[in-house]
């Protein structure tokens, strides 16, 4: 933004003179909104009011400024409730309070203001010598039923670019206004989501300028249930962005007119100032034996994946070069611009790209701004010795070339290019949305098989290999690389405990990885004295031992937000069961099966001596409404169903007889 | 930031020490990973230097602290951070400077610029005076050596006393504190491990006219984080160091001989504290109306005023970290710390003629801590001596819930110092008894058709440490979360808990609901096996580690009586499991299954006798707990019964 600053003022504006100030607003008669408690008997607060001011203020002279007012109302219904009314309000160095009220209002309306004296005000300076001040209070005299409330203006140096605001926070809010004023020589865009049947946004007169205003009534807290998805996919919230500001003589700035305004400072960071990035790093990869782009590509992958294995999704920017070369493991925007540069490297063009992952986010084509897209992904196009652009994904370690990872599903991701128009030294920076094409999806898939013998008194031998498969098996690697002999052990006991609560471990080792298939494998043996029961003739081997990912979920009976089911799993557990000797089966479960966005399979098959229990669970990623949630639930309530079940021998005798 | 290379072709020894200060290092001699195949990184050395020297108003202290560490694999960064932390209003920065050689040589320079120095936000604590020195550094590449060094200044270190700890989350090769202080003046210093003392002596020089004492540790293992364990400085061996005597201005002058005098000193401290006005003796007649003349029962009155009306808040600024905000700013405020809140039931007491005083006291997490050196620095929590007819009684009016003459468990067992104007003095809280902490579960299940479900009703009654946590919950929690918290207090798997209603009474808290089973046992050919463990937690669950270096915290004894009832229509017992009793010198625990009048009933009593047990203890209490396991693993089958 400092890049953009106006330098003059044009006449325009400088009639304006609107350059008043915002001032803390208290609610006149707060007894007013006092709520009946039997409305929120889940709540410990409730936000009778939130209200966001802003005012981009452009002076005659001086530099332009922003101040931001906000103003909160909030009713305390619990003892818990009362302890969470303090103030702590940290703000940028560069920030300034130019108006602050705050006060308790208890139960029979008496007013306390909170004064001067109570307020503590500090500052900080993190370790990249960014400042930043503090402002903390509690409010006096809070009881059961007390209303607090808190207005405070802060002042930004120049205008505030974009603006994101999440309006449901952990108590429910009863009203919801905001308003954002600027002059006429500001260009916005402001846009509210997840709001059906809100007002639409109105916009008047102000002055020389605009005045925007947009309000909701009753907003629920946050959603806390599993499996809701990304908040920006459900919580209300809106966005405010300034699209672009006049300048002296009619010149006008874009600031977030297009997508390749919004991303201009990201990509001079990809591409013009990469030599930052890279400082005091020389990166060699041999490609020596490689004739052709893809060739080149493989073994930059091969490199990559050897030498800098992924330590987990941080998004842009990720740390410099130098430090994630040092460290020996990279993050997915790291790894995104070690590729790009190795391939440059080696006369390989590509480009950079920003995404959001699949159900994790959300992105308003029609709203340029950055906060959308923290994902990195490289593109190369087609070239010599590449027959088709290529899309890539260095996370995907496990992904064959041209192959996508389950997180790009459905995904337009914007590609960030440049071009030099005519003999110009500067160039014109190009984001276009793009559908990212590939082949996919590699599944995640986990495997466990049980080798169970039982002992004639009831004793359960198990040999159980763990198999893990795609980003399962990542994890797993990244295991293999930090873990120590004793975690090992910590973690098999934990394995074990976890199935039957009485075994013990009796072998075990870590995790082995297979690079070429991307499978890591992990072999435990555990006892379990007389688990199995012995019922005169008969023994009783309880499945409760069963464990795989679901069976502790969906619970609940009742779901309010709809279900994101965002990886294409594929989990097994494959049970084989010796009877003991003399014994043979004589009772099995069901093999049973249920299809839907959560597939599980249940296929028991048997011998006269032996039974194999295959279960497995699949899911279709995607969004599910709510009314699909009996048949998910129902699914899982099959898969978990067979834990509460049993295998039963018989004396040989007894059944010849 | 500054960055240079250093070339090291003749030679293995990164010689960048000499000329910036620092250290040598000496690459061949580094640990590795060979040498230390479960480390991320060794602390090669830690130092802390104290250096007492007069000033112009009396003593100052130069505190100096030291590190460095070699990294050894990516994640041991989290080793080399820097972090340190000094009270604003005693001390200043003098100098914070650090530095990494990554293995190829290249050494980056760290400045004060590079370290983040902010307000503590300690949890609990709204405001206070402390800051906190930090710098990570991230993406060190194996090989590294990171070296900090943070000075300060203290320009009133005479009535307060600096303690050290040897040891870290990662192995110390050297561990060292150094006491320097001028020869004519004293220092007293005390060595403990577990708060015990220790004989751990330092060695004593004479340097340049100053007196030089030095402890040392080397090859200490790294401390582990371990479930139910103490906190860090509770498992590492300590050095408090104080100054004794020094002169100033040609006078000499003594520290706080004894903990008596140091409490006459707190004493004077927190005087003039306790300001009345005439709505706060109006606020204690009100509360005093309806209570009869006997003292005891005035000051429950005013201790539960104070308990329920004051909300903690801690704001801690310079001598307010021990001397309590004036009573009527608490009273209008109706906020304040565990001080401020003492201090306000003292004045009320005052006003209602019973006499108290403040106490110090350390409050812990079941290892209590005992008085050290005398002087600021062995609490961290104030509470109040009330003088009834019948002796002092202890009351912590910080806790919202606990009863007028008991303590809250953080309170039990610990030094107490009493600061009463005349007659100062330490005496030690008690524990509780397992008696005292009991939580009694009776829960009536009918068990479903089919099985393996059941519905049915439970009663919890809570005495003691669980009723405490169960009013808490229940003056804290929503109408909507009472379920839950019915849930989490009968503590069994897979179990809804409807139409709650609790009874919070005098002596404990009584709860009852609907409740139904999930699963209690495993169904197949017409039997139902019931196996405890299905549906009850076991206790111990945590401690599945296959070795222990710290002791187990327990904190308070406690006792869990279950009865689980349960009628199954249809279906008859074929034999019971035999009676458990299980014994150790730490818990026991007892169960047995009877049939009674056609019904199936589970008792079982597991008691918790000691506060904590010792690491050398670990596997035989891992035994302990994994046979209550098999206990509670045991069955009983239920057939459908034969028809006539």
């Amino acid at each position: 933004m400092s890049g953009l600053r106006i330098l003059a003022l044009s006449l325009v504006w400088a009639a304006i003179g609107c350059a008043s100030s915002l001032k803390p607003v208290l609610v006149a008669s707060p007894q007013s909104l006092r709520p009946d408690p039997a409305d929120y008997p889940d709540d410990d607060a409730v936000v009778l009011q939130r209200e966001v001011k802003g005012l981009l203020v452009r002076p005659r002279s001086g530099p332009d400024r922003s101040q931001w007012l906000y103003h909160e109302v909030v009713a305390v219904l619990t003892e818990r409730g009362r302890d969470r009314v303090d103030f702590r309000l940290p703000f940028n160095r560069d920030t300034k309070i130019i108006g602050f009220e705050a006060r308790t209002i208890s139960p029979t309306g008496q007013i306390t203001p909170v004064s001067q004296d109570e307020i503590k005000d500090d500052e900080g300076r993190s370790s990249d010598d960014t400042g930043y001040r503090v402002r903390t209070f509690a409010f006096p005299k809070v009881e059961v039923g007390s209303i607090v409330e808190f207005s405070v203006v802060t002042e930004v140096p120049g205008l505030t670019s974009s603006s994101f605001n999440f309006i449901s926070g952990d108590f429910p809010t009863k009203s919801y206004r905001v308003e954002v004023e600027g002059t006429s020589d500001i260009y916005y865009s402001v846009k509210s989501y997840n709001v059906k049947g809100a007002e639409p946004w109105s916009v008047e007169n102000a002055g020389v300028g605009w005045r925007l205003k947009w309000g909701i009534d009753d907003v629920a807290a946050k959603s806390k249930e599993a499996f809701r998805g990304p908040a920006k996919a459900h919580e209300p919230y809106w966005l405010f962005s300034v699209k672009a500001v006049g300048g002296s003589g009619g010149q006008v700035f874009q600031w977030n007119a297009n997508w390749a305004n919004s991303y201009e400072y990201r990509a001079k960071e990809l591409y013009k100032k990469r030599d930052d990035y890279f400082k005091d790093t020389d990166i060699k990869v041999d490609m020596s034996s490689c004739q052709d782009a893809r060739c080149k590509v493989v073994t930059a992958l091969d490199w990559l994946k050897t030498k800098l294995p992924f330590r987990g999704f941080t998004g842009y920017p990720g740390r410099k070069a130098k430090k994630v070369l040092n460290n020996g493991e990279a993050s997915d925007s790291e790894k995104a611009r070690i590729l790009h540069k190795v391939l440059a490297d080696h006369g390989i063009e590509s480009r950079f790209a920003f995404y959001h992952q699949y159900l994790n986010g959300r992105v308003d084509k029609e709203f340029p701004e950055r906060s959308s897209m923290r994902n990195l992904l490289v593109y190369v196009p087609k070239q010599n010795g590449l027959d088709a652009p290529l899309w890539i994904d260095p996370v995907c370690e496990y992904c064959a070339l041209g192959q996508l990872p389950a997180w790009l599903r459905d995904t337009e991701a914007l590609l960030i290019d440049y071009e030099y128009e005519g003999m110009d030294t500067q160039p014109t920076w190009k984001a276009e949305f793009v559908p990212v094409t590939g082949q996919g999806f590699p599944k995640r898939t986990w495997t466990g098989r049980y080798a169970a013998t039982v002992a004639e008194n009831g004793t359960v031998d198990v040999k159980f290999e763990i198999e893990r498969k795609g980003p399962f098996a990542q994890k797993a690697y990244r295991w293999i690389r930090k873990d120590s002999d004793e975690k090992w052990q910590t973690t098999a006991t934990n394995v074990v405990k976890a199935r039957i609560k009485s075994a013990q471990v009796v072998a075990q080792k870590p995790y082995v990885f297979d690079s070429a298939t991307w499978t890591a494998r992990r072999a435990l043996e555990f006892r379990a004295e007389q688990f199995a029961v012995k019922d005169g003739d008969t023994m009783i081997l309880p499945l409760s031992f069963l464990n795989l990912g679901f069976d502790d979920d969906f619970k609940s009976d009742k779901r309010t937000r709809p279900v994101y089911l965002r990886w294409p799993t594929d989990d097994h557990e494959i049970v084989d069961i010796a009877a003991p000797p003399g014994y043979v089966v004589k009772t099995t479960p069901s093999s049973a099966e249920k299809s839907g966005p959560i597939s599980v399979r249940i296929e028991v098959t048997n011998t006269e001596r032996t039974v194999r229990i295959h279960r497995s669970v699949r899911v279709t990623p995607g969004r599910y409404e709510p009314a699909s949630y009996s048949e998910i639930r129902a699914a899982v309530e099959l898969l978990r169903g067979i834990k509460s079940e049993a295998v039963t021998f018989e004396r040989a005798a007894v059944s010849s007889r | 930031m500054q960055r240079h290379v250093l070339t090291f072709a003749l030679s293995a020894v990164w010689v960048a020490g000499c000329a910036s200060g620092w250290p040598d290092v000496d690459r061949f001699q580094l640990p590795t990973l060979k040498t230390h195949p479960n480390a991320s990184a060794v602390v090669l050395d830690e130092a802390t230097q104290l250096a007492y020297h007069p000033g112009e108003k009396g003593p100052h202290a130069t505190l100096r602290r030291t590190q460095r560490v070699v990294i050894l694999k990516p994640d041991g960064a989290s080793a080399a951070t820097l972090y340190d932390s000094y009270s604003s209003s005693f001390q200043r920065v003098k100098s914070l400077r650090a530095r990494t050689i990554a293995p190829d040589g290249t050494v980056e320079e760290f400045g004060a610029s590079d370290v983040s120095d902010r307000p503590a936000n300690e949890a609990g604590v709204l405001y206070m005076d402390y800051r906190v020195l930090q710098r990570r550094f991230s993406g060190l590449a194996p090989g590294t050596v990171v070296d900090w060094e943070v000075v300060l200044e203290d320009w009133e270190p005479t009535w307060r006393q600096y303690k050290t700890a040897f040891g870290a989350y990662h192995p110390v090769a050297r561990s060292s504190l150094e006491v320097v202080v001028p020869a004519s003046w004293r220092i007293e210093h005390l060595s403990t491990l577990e708060w015990a003392p220790v004989a751990f002596e330092p060695e004593v020089t004479t340097r340049a006219g100053q007196k030089v004492f030095r402890w040392v540790k080397e090859n200490l293992e790294k401390v582990r984080s371990e479930p139910s364990g103490p906190r860090f400085f509770d498992v590492v061996p300590v050095v408090s160091v104080r100054l004794r005597a020094w002169t100033h201005a040609g006078q000499t002058h003594e520290a706080f001989a004894t903990p008596e005098e140091f409490a006459r000193w707190m004493h004077d401290v927190q005087s003039e504290t306790t300001t009345k006005n005439a709505a706060l003796e109006d606020t204690v007649k009100k509360i005093l109306a309806d209570v009869g003349p006997d003292p005891r029962a005035k000051a429950r009155a005013l201790y539960e005023w104070v308990q329920q009306n004051i909300r903690y808040v801690a704001v801690e600024v310079g001598i307010g970290g021990w001397r309590p905000h004036d009573a009527l700013t608490v009273f209008e405020h109706r906020y304040g710390d565990c001080k401020d809140k003492a201090n306000l039931l003292r004045t009320m007491l005052e006003i209602a003629g019973i006499e108290s005083y403040l106490a110090s006291i350390y409050s812990h997490r079941g290892l209590p801590r005992p008085f050290g050196l005398p002087g600021v620095g062995n609490s961290n929590h104030a509470i109040l001596a009330v003088d009834l007819p019948d002796g002092l009684v202890l009351v912590d009016p910080t806790s919202r819930v606990v009863p007028f003459g008991a303590l809250p468990p953080n309170d039990q067992g610990a030094d107490v110092l009493v600061i009463h104007p005349e007659k100062p003095r330490i005496v030690r809280s008690a524990w509780s008894t397992p008696a005292d902490n009991k939580k009694t579960l009776r829960i009536e299940l009918e068990v479903d058709g089919e099985g393996p479900g059941a519905d049915g009703r439970a009663r919890v009654e809570a005495f003691g440490l669980f009723d405490w946590s169960l009013r808490r919950e229940l003056t804290q929690s929503a109408v909507g979360e009472h379920s839950k918290m019915f849930k989490n207090a009968i503590r069994m798997r897979d179990v809804d808990a409807n139409d709650p209603k609790f009874d919070a009474k005098d002596d404990g808290v009584y709860a009852t609901a609907k409740v139904r089973v999930a699963k209690i046992g495993t169904q197949a050919a017409g039997r139902l096996v019931v196996r405890p463990i299905e549906f009850m937690y076991s206790p111990g669950r945590s401690l599945n580690a296959p070795r222990r270096t710290q002791p187990v915290v327990f904190g308070c004894p406690i006792v869990r009586e279950t009865e689980v009832v349960l009628t199954h229509e249809g279906r008859h017992a074929a034999a019971l499991p035999e009676p458990v009793e299980l014994d150790s010198p730490y818990a026991s625990y007892r169960q047995s299954w009877h049939r009674e009048e056609g019904r199936l009933i589970l008792r079982s009593r597991y008691e918790r006798k000691a506060t904590r047990v010792p690491a050398k203890e670990y596997d035989r209490l891992r035994a302990f707990f994994d046979a209550v396991v098999s206990a509670r693993s045991q069955s009983v089958v239920l057939k459908a019964e034969a028809k006539s």
